[in-house]
C-alpha cells in the first residue's frame, strides 16, 4: 500500500466514526472575528477577507457607547449563553484595544514589593443579562451583581477577586454589561474563567470547587444569579514573573488547589 | 451547546448560529488546518472559509454529524491551500504552471466510483473491527492529523506504544485490503 493508496482510504473513514473522537485543539493565537454576517454572502466574503486578515473591525454601536470608545477595537464574538434561576446570560464576546489612559496598574503601593504594570491594551468582557420570565431588567440593577476572577488551579473559601465594571447599559430589557479584565491577560497560560454572582459574596455558600479536578460549580441551594465562563484569552500575552506578582497581589486569598485544607472542599 | 442547538440556530438566527459553531469547532478547526499547513494566518483563514461555506450550506442541509461535517470541510480548504502554496512555488521555480491548479483541485471532488465506494465500505468495517483504543488512535493520527506525542499524552501512554500500535494497525489495514482486492502489491 503506498502513501496515496492509504490517505484515499483515511479520507473515506464515516462520519460516525470522526464524530466519536475528541482530538486535542490548541487555544488560538488570536480569537476569530466575526462581523455580523449580511445578507448577501458575496458582502459577508468580501468582509471577512478585509476584516479577518487584519484582525480589527468596527465595534456594533451600542458596544461603542458602552465602552465609551469610538471603535476601530478587535472584537471577538463569542455568544455563550447559560441560564438558570430567572437570568439568562450571554457572554457577547471580548473587546481589545489601545489602552488610551496609559495608567499603569500599581500594586503593594507602599511597601517593598510595590510594582506596576502598564497593558498593552486594554481588554473588556462584554455581557448581556435578561429575565427568562419576561419582564425588563433595570437600571442600577447591576448593583445586586459582581464578577468574580477564577483561577484555574487555586480556590478560595473566602472571596475571589472582583472584576471591575467599565460600563452598563439597559436596552430593551437588557442589561448590557462591560467588566473589565485587564491586567489578567498575563494569566492567560494558567486558564481564567469569570463567575457572575449576585451580592453580597458569602463564597461559601455561592461556589465551591471540586477537590480532585479543581472544576468551579455553584452550590445547590444558592438562588442568584448564576453564570461561569471560560475568558479565552491570548496565551502569547502570558508572563510568568509578572503574573505571580499579579496573582499574589490580587488574588491572596486563593490556594493552590493541592494545598487546601481538605475541609474547604466539605459540604 | 450541543449540535442539535447549533444547527437551529443556523437555521433561525445565523449570526449567533456562526457564533456558537465557532465558539464550539473553532479551536478544533484552527489546530486542524495548522497541522496541515504550519501557518497560523493561512490555517485562520481556512476556519474564516469553513465558517462561510457552513453558513452557505446550511439549511437547507442538516448534517447528522456536526464535527465531521466541519472538520471534513476545513481540512479540504487547508489541503487546497496547501496544494495551491505548493504550486505556487514550483510555478515560480518554472517546474508547473498555475493554471494547471484548477483542474488538479478540481478531481478531489469528483464523484465516487464504485472501486471508491468499495474502498470506503472496507476501511469503514475495518475500522469498526478494531478494539475502541486502537481505531481511536488511528483517527486521530491519521485523519485528524494529531502528533504522536499528543495523542500519547491523551491517552496517558508513551509515545513509542503509540506508534507501535499505530504500526500494527496498519500493517493489519495493509493486509486486509490486499484480501479484499483493493491493493496491489
Amino acid at each position: 500500500m503506498n502513501n496515496n493508496e492509504f490517505r484515499q482510504a483515511v479520507d473515506l473513514i464515516d462520519d460516525s466514526l470522526l464524530a466519536d473522537i475528541s482530538p486535542t485543539s490548541k487555544r488560538r493565537a488570536s480569537g476569530l472575528l466575526l462581523k455580523m454576517i449580511p445578507a448577501a454572502a458575496i458582502l459577508f466574503f468580501a468582509l471577512s477577507i478585509a476584516g479577518f486578515a487584519t484582525g480589527v473591525i468596527p465595534l456594533p454601536p451600542y458596544l461603542s457607547k458602552l465602552i465609551g470608545i469610538d471603535g476601530g477595537e478587535k472584537y471577538t464574538i463569542l455568544g455563550e449563553t447559560q441560564t438558570a434561576n430567572g437570568y439568562s446570560v450571554t457572554f457577547e464576546g471580548i473587546v481589545k484595544g489601545e489602552d488610551g489612559s496609559g495608567t499603569p496598574f500599581r500594586y503593594n503601593q507602599g511597601t517593598e514589593e510595590a510594582f506596576e504594570i502598564q497593558p498593552e491594551d486594554s481588554l473588556t468582557a462584554v455581557f448581556t443579562i435578561s429575565r427568562t420570565d419576561g419582564k425588563s431588567m433595570e437600571d442600577g440593577e447591576l448593583a445586586d451583581f459582581d464578577a468574580l476572577l477564577l483561577v484555574d488551579g487555586y480556590v478560595s473559601r473566602t472571596f475571589y477577586p472582583q472584576l471591575p465594571f467599565g460600563g452598563e447599559l439597559t436596552q430593551d430589557g437588557t442589561l448590557h454589561l462591560a467588566v473589565l479584565i485587564n491586567p489578567y491577560e498575563l494569566l492567560a497560560d494558567r486558564g481564567l474563567h469569570i463567575a457572575l454572582v449576585k451580592r453580597p459574596v458569602y463564597i461559601d455558600t455561592v461556589l465551591r470547587a471540586d477537590r480532585e479536578t479543581g472544576e468551579f460549580y455553584f452550590v445547590e441551594d444558592y438562588d442568584g444569579i448564576r453564570a461561569i465562563f471560560e475568558i479565552p484569552l491570548d496565551i502569547s500575552y502570558a508572563d510568568a514573573e509578572k503574573g505571580e506578582k499579579l496573582l499574589k497581589a490580587t488574588a491572596w486569598a486563593l490556594e493552590p488547589l493541592e494545598s487546601a485544607p481538605e475541609d474547604w472542599f466539605e459540604h | 451547546m450541543d449540535d442539535e442547538a447549533i444547527l437551529d440556530l443556523l437555521s433561525s438566527d445565523q449570526n449567533r448560529g456562526l457564533c456558537a459553531l465557532n465558539a464550539k469547532y473553532g479551536q478544533l478547526c484552527h489546530t486542524l488546518a495548522v497541522r496541515i499547513l504550519h501557518n497560523d494566518q493561512d490555517a485562520e483563514e481556512c476556519v474564516n472559509d469553513t465558517l462561510l461555506a457552513v453558513a452557505e450550506r446550511i439549511p437547507p442541509g442538516r448534517p447528522a454529524y456536526l464535527q465531521a461535517y466541519v472538520c471534513r470541510i476545513v481540512k479540504n480548504l487547508a489541503l487546497n491551500r496547501l496544494a495551491y502554496r505548493d504550486a505556487e512555488k514550483r510555478s515560480e521555480r518554472g517546474t508547473v504552471p498555475l493554471s494547471d491548479l484548477e483542474e488538479r483541485l478540481s478531481e478531489t471532488a469528483k464523484p465516487e466510483t464504485g472501486e471508491t465506494q468499495e474502498l470506503k465500505r472496507a476501511i469503514n468495517a475495518f475500522l469498526r473491527a478494531q478494539s475502541e483504543i486502537n481505531r481511536k488512535l488511528f483517527i486521530r493520527r491519521y485523519w485528524y492529523e494529531e502528533p504522536v506525542t499528543e495523542t500519547a499524552k491523551a491517552f496517558g501512554m508513551n509515545p513509542n506504544q503509540v506508534s507501535a500500535r499505530l504500526f500494527r494497525t496498519k500493517e493489519k489495514l495493509r493486509k486486509y485490503l490486499k484480501k479484499e482486492g483493493l491493493i496491489h502489491e
